[in-house]
């Protein structure tokens, strides 16, 4: 009985929690001497990522999405505010979170399989055990066979497959992916999506936080989606997809429940994109 | 799909076809020169080049190294020159390109020394350390090091911000990150920057020869240049050409060695053909 209680509040602590986040960039080619003109990206973010949960951040291209997954990531300090992870603080890149680069940041010289051990490699896992690891994601992400091949052999598809395996491979809590179907053509991204989340709720199960503008994407895959918008941005609102958990086995997107979160969603980044006078995120209706 | 320019009997041809283009041209320019003490033909210096062989040397240079260990002594100094400055040029710009303190303090002495004519400093080497071996040694160092200072910095300062945030986010200490990514990356610039460096140690391994202990081919090229025999003195030119044609082969090596991934990639060269 013990057991189950402490079980009950270990799952309801969340994996991370974004405190206040709040940063800002010196303008460039800013006039005046000396003094340097700033703009805020993030003016206090705040939302938190449940264990076991698949989140994503929607918003408009520009407000700062990149930024905060990378601050979340301990790759950039905030300006204030913190990071909790797994109940510490964040200072430097965590080594049970697994990142996943909008533009694969594979290494051109290795071969797949070494791009697949790098994380391990970095750890000094011996060179066995390491291969071994590195090859069962491999066949995680479909890539069995591939292993031999350079990284511009394949395509971008493939080689955001081998991103993927990658991150999975160092076992991480947690997998950051930042607009990680941006490069990549619309079927391919779509078949992507679907392989994600058979990976994520099920093979490997992993708490995932994604960062896209794209309104489908973030409503096919996720739990939860947070709004972030504004200059400075902020949370505007948390949205709970309601639909059902294996998404891949049918089209969700004749759901009516799809089709309100997609208006809601959609609405929200427009009169953002009004309010702030940016052109960036324009996206159509599937 | 590969390009007729790969084949090697095609190569080879093509090779063949531009050598006999330059001797007809280095006959003509004789011809019009008229004057083989300015510049001999190519028949009086394959003849000499034959005579250096065969240890046959003119009357007034009797008791001149022989041509196989004159070889062998400039071939010595030029690849330990070279190492040296690899071995100290390749860390020196990974620093520099890794710290911006060890940047501003480096970088004008850098530019200094790299404008300096080194070859003028020789006369000064000579009273300060000497004329033996290990001063030309390090006259070919000189020369070397600062371009693959220069390359190897220049690399590693390029290589990708997204590369970097790969190895920091998956937890790459700045040895780790060093050696698993920022060489691999900046490795066609330090490459670049050997096979200018190689073509300098050559330069600086001839020159301080010629004019510190009057051994190896830098010597004899000088010896011979006094006592007024041009076809012997172009004869060791040529052999100093055709050793560099060899030493050049070594960045080349080294690339291929380390490079095999861009194999596969030739197919963007035949692009910009």
């Amino acid at each position: 009985m013990g057991d189950g209680t402490l079980n009950i509040t270990a799952s309801e602590q969340p994996m991370i929690s974004v405190k206040e986040v709040a940063k800002s960039f010196a303008k460039k080619g800013a006039t005046g001497a000396g003094r340097k003109e700033r703009f805020d990206v993030l003016g206090g973010v705040t939302f938190e990522l449940k264990s076991g949960s698949f989140t994503s951040v929607v918003g408009p291209s520009g407000c700062g999405k990149t930024t905060l997954l990378r601050i979340i990531d301990g790759l950039i300090r905030p300006d204030s505010g913190e990071v909790i992870f797994n109940g510490a603080p964040v200072t430097a890149p965590p080594p049970k979170m697994g990142f996943v680069f909008q533009q694969f940041g594979l290494l051109p010289w290795r071969t797949i399989l070494r791009n697949v051990e790098l994380g391990l490699e970095l750890r000094s896992v011996d060179h066995g055990e390491r291969e071994k690891v590195a090859q069962k994601y491999i066949e995680v992400v479909g890539l069995k066979g591939f292993e031999g091949h350079y990284v511009h052999e394949v395509s971008a598809g493939m080689q955001q497959r081998v991103g993927l395996a990658r991150a999975l491979a160092i076992d991480p809590d947690v997998l950051l992916m930042d607009e990680p179907f941006a490069s990549v053509d619309e079927q391919t991204r779509q078949i992507l999506q679907r392989e994600l989340l058979q990976i994520v709720k099920g093979t490997v199960p992993k708490t995932t936080l994604f960062v896209t503008h794209n309104v489908d994407e973030a409503i096919a895959l996720s739990d939860e989606v947070v709004l972030l918008g504004g200059r400075p941005a902020k949370v505007k609102e948390v949205v709970g997809v309601h639909l059902p958990p294996e998404r891949w086995t049918y089209d969700i997107r004749s759901d009516p429940e799809y089709r309100r979160l997609w208006q809601k969603i959609w609405k929200f980044l427009e009169s953002e994109i009004m309010e702030t006078g940016g052109f960036g995120a324009v996206a159509s209706p599937p | 799909m590969t390009s007729h320019l790969e084949s090697l009997p095609v190569r080879v041809a093509t090779f063949c076809a531009s050598l006999a283009l330059f001797v007809v041209l280095w006959q003509v320019a004789a011809i019009i020169t008229g004057n083989s003490l300015i510049l001999a033909g190519p028949i009086p210096v394959l003849q000499a080049l034959v005579g250096l062989i065969q240890n046959h040397v003119p009357g007034g240079a009797l008791g001149i190294q022989r041509a196989d260990s004159a070889i062998l002594q400039t071939l010595a100094t030029i690849v330990l020159g070279f190492a040296l400055g690899c071995v100290v040029g390749i860390p020196v710009g990974v620093i520099m390109g890794r710290s911006k303190t060890a940047e501003t303090v480096i970088d004008p002495w850098l530019n200094a020394a790299y404008s300096i004519p080194i070859v003028i400093l020789i006369p000064m080497l000579y009273f300060a350390i000497g004329a033996d071996f290990f001063a030309e040694v390090f006259v070919t160092f000189l020369l070397t090091v600062f371009t693959i200072i220069v390359n190897t910095h220049n690399g590693v300062r390029y290589v990708s911000n997204s590369l970097a945030e790969v190895g920091k986010s998956f937890g790459a200490s700045e040895t780790q990150f060093i050696a698993k990514v920022i060489l691999p990356a900046s490795l066609p610039d330090v490459i670049a920057g050997m096979r200018i460096g190689m073509g300098r140690a050559i330069l600086g391994a001839v020159m301080a020869e010629a004019l510190m202990s009057g051994n190896g081919l830098g010597g004899m090229m000088f010896t011979f240049q006094a006592i007024l025999n041009t076809p012997y003195m172009m004869a060791v030119v040529l052999l100093i050409a055709l050793m560099g044609v060899a030493v050049l082969q070594l960045p080349k090596i080294l690339e291929r060695r380390l490079s095999k991934w861009r194999e596969t990639e030739t197919i963007s060269r035949e692009v910009r053909r």
